[in-house]
């Protein structure tokens, strides 16, 4: 028997397992493997020792007459102590919801495999080896040429953007900004320097963050930008059974556009949560599955969700099914702006997004 | 704490003393337990309260003659802790995706032993089942009971996760 095949024993062995005699007597015999048990020991102590701290010696009264409210998401909990910019933590939602819904797709969509020929370079980008989000990066479309992402943790939150700034040959010129934000720090990514890299599809570029671990940035060349506001096709094309999602709105007023926002996309899910896109000269439009104070009710049928707003007939259409059910709320606010100049974004009703008067 | 039997005797009988005090003795370490999952204490509260709050609710849960109530307990925290951390991903992200495994603390943020910061950055299911194993001492069945994998599972489950913090710890203990 070897080293290799007795470890597995030396776990069961912490256990207080019955093992093989082979592997007792490999065991018993051989230095490395009870190096190896003492350090499993060593752990099982130290986890005990941390364990004999975290636990509380108190704990909140049990209420059990009625269910809590809905537990406190983790953005909501920071939302109260927030000081960076609000409008910074919108957009950063609003990121992380578009990025995360075009995954999937991006998969599906047409990788070039010439150095070079493509248009779009299809970066993925993971903070710390975590899991990967794509970020699309186009080379003749400045509109399309930066992605921003942030990450939430306990302490903070990283946040990064990265700038195609030029095609060279065979690769890229990025401009990446990138930091980690202790809670409280009022700061954004928009404050941190810029530095430029080389990276050459195909290629694995590494960025070290302090107090983050690395930024990993992969990629390909694709012929075509992603669709962006697209949904989390992956899985399926329904929403989830408390998910509002408007995904690439366009809303129609006696079918003249009134507005569009190709690629952008937002979700809101939960009891509370609120969707919300703000119209220029019209003022707010909310948007959720729990009756909000002064909605109206609207009716929802795949992508298409229509509603009256002072006598006039309003279609949303969207790039994905809208919700399960065909109820949604729908509030509409004349004049008035988020006052972080977000336009559209994520919210919930116990946290709005502060409102001003909108003068446009 | 009494027999199983007669504590959830008392428990089905309606008996809300009965269920608090079962509250009072086991809730400390479900949540040290949960902390561990869910990453805060606050939240580790609310998943607690869930999980009991649940349990009372539905009585008819546990079943004496499968297995410890202890072992249903915290196979049930565990539930919520996985229900909860798909909230705050669909809340955060709007996705789908599973986000126990890749929330993870970076350890150089927060003053902890290695081997805590280690701990942290294990998967969910491996810090779930450490725990479970070294603090809580639940035996081969009661795991398997509680995470939904077979007994046999649980001996490679436990060595590779055993394995995952030894390898991280080490990383650790050469750079600090």
């Amino acid at each position: 028997m070897t080293c290799n095949d007795a470890t597995e024993f030396v776990s069961a062995l912490c256990d207080g397992e019955t093992i093989p005699r082979e592997a007792a007597e490999h065991i018993g015999a051989c230095k490395a493997c009870q190096a190896v048990l003492t350090e499993y020991l060593e752990i099982g102590t130290e986890l005990r020792r941390v364990a004999s701290l975290a636990a509380p010696e108190a704990v909140r009264p049990l209420s059990l007459k009625r269910k809590r409210g809905p537990m406190r998401a983790f953005w909501q909990t920071g939302w109260e102590s927030m000081r960076i910019p609000r409008f910074a933590f919108a957009t950063l939602l609003v990121g992380i919801v578009a990025l995360s819904l075009s995954l999937a797709l991006a998969k599906v969509h047409a990788k070039v495999n010439a150095h070079g020929e493509g248009n779009v370079v299809m970066l993925t980008v993971a903070v710390n080896h975590g899991r990967p989000y794509p970020c699309p990066l186009s080379t003749v479309d400045n509109r399309q040429a930066q992605c921003d992402r942030g990450e939430g943790f306990l302490s903070g939150h990283v946040s990064y953007r990265i700038r195609l700034i030029s095609k060279e040959k065979d690769g890229v010129k990025l401009g990446v900004r990138a930091g980690f934000f202790f809670r409280g720090d009022t700061r954004g990514v928009a404050d941190l320097p810029e530095r430029e890299y080389f990276y050459e599809p195909g290629e694995t570029l590494e960025i070290e963050v302090a107090g983050a671990g690395p930024l990993t940035l992969s990629g390909e060349w694709m012929d075509y930008m992603p669709y962006f506001g697209a949904m989390n096709l992956e899985n399926n094309l329904e929403p989830g059974p408390d998910e509002l999602r408007v995904i690439s709105p366009v809303l129609l007023k006696a079918k003249e556009v009134v507005i569009d926002f190709g690629g952008s996309s937002v979700s809101a899910r939960g009891k509370g949560s609120v969707d919300y896109f703000y119209v220029p000269g019209d003022g707010l439009y909310e948007f959720s599955l729990s009756q909000l104070p002064g909605a109206i009710q609207g009716h929802a049928e795949n992508n298409r969700l229509t509603f009256t707003v002072d006598g006039q007939l309003l279609t949303l259409i969207t790039g994905a099914p809208i919700a399960r059910g065909d109820e949604v709320w729908v509030l509409h606010t004349a004049h008035v702006k988020p006052a972080d100049h977000s336009v559209i974004g994520t919210e919930h009703v116990n946290h709005l997004v502060p409102r001003k008067k909108a003068n446009d | 704490m009494a027999d199983d039997r007669e504590v959830w005797k008392r428990i089905t009988q309606g008996d809300e003393q009965a269920f608090e005090d079962f509250y009072r003795q086991t809730a400390p370490r479900l949540q040290a337990f949960l902390r561990h999952l869910v990453g805060s204490q606050e939240a580790a509260e609310d998943v607690a309260q869930e999980t009991y709050t649940a349990m009372w609710s539905r009585l008819n849960g546990y079943k004496p003659e499968i297995g410890e109530l202890r072992a249903y307990l915290y196979g049930a925290a565990r539930r919520q802790a996985v229900d909860w951390w798909r909230k705050q991903s669909r809340t955060i992200r709007g996705s789908d995706g599973d986000a126990v495994e890749d929330i993870a603390v970076p350890s150089q943020i927060e003053k902890r032993s290695v081997v805590e910061d280690a701990f942290q950055r294990l998967p969910a299911e491996q810090r779930a089942l450490l725990w479970l194993r070294e603090v809580e001492g639940q035996s081969y069945d009661e795991l398997a009971a509680i995470l939904d994998i077979p007994t046999g599972t649980v001996r490679s489950r436990l060595f590779a996760a055993r394995e995952a913090l030894r390898s991280i710890w080490h990383g650790e203990r050469r750079s600090v």
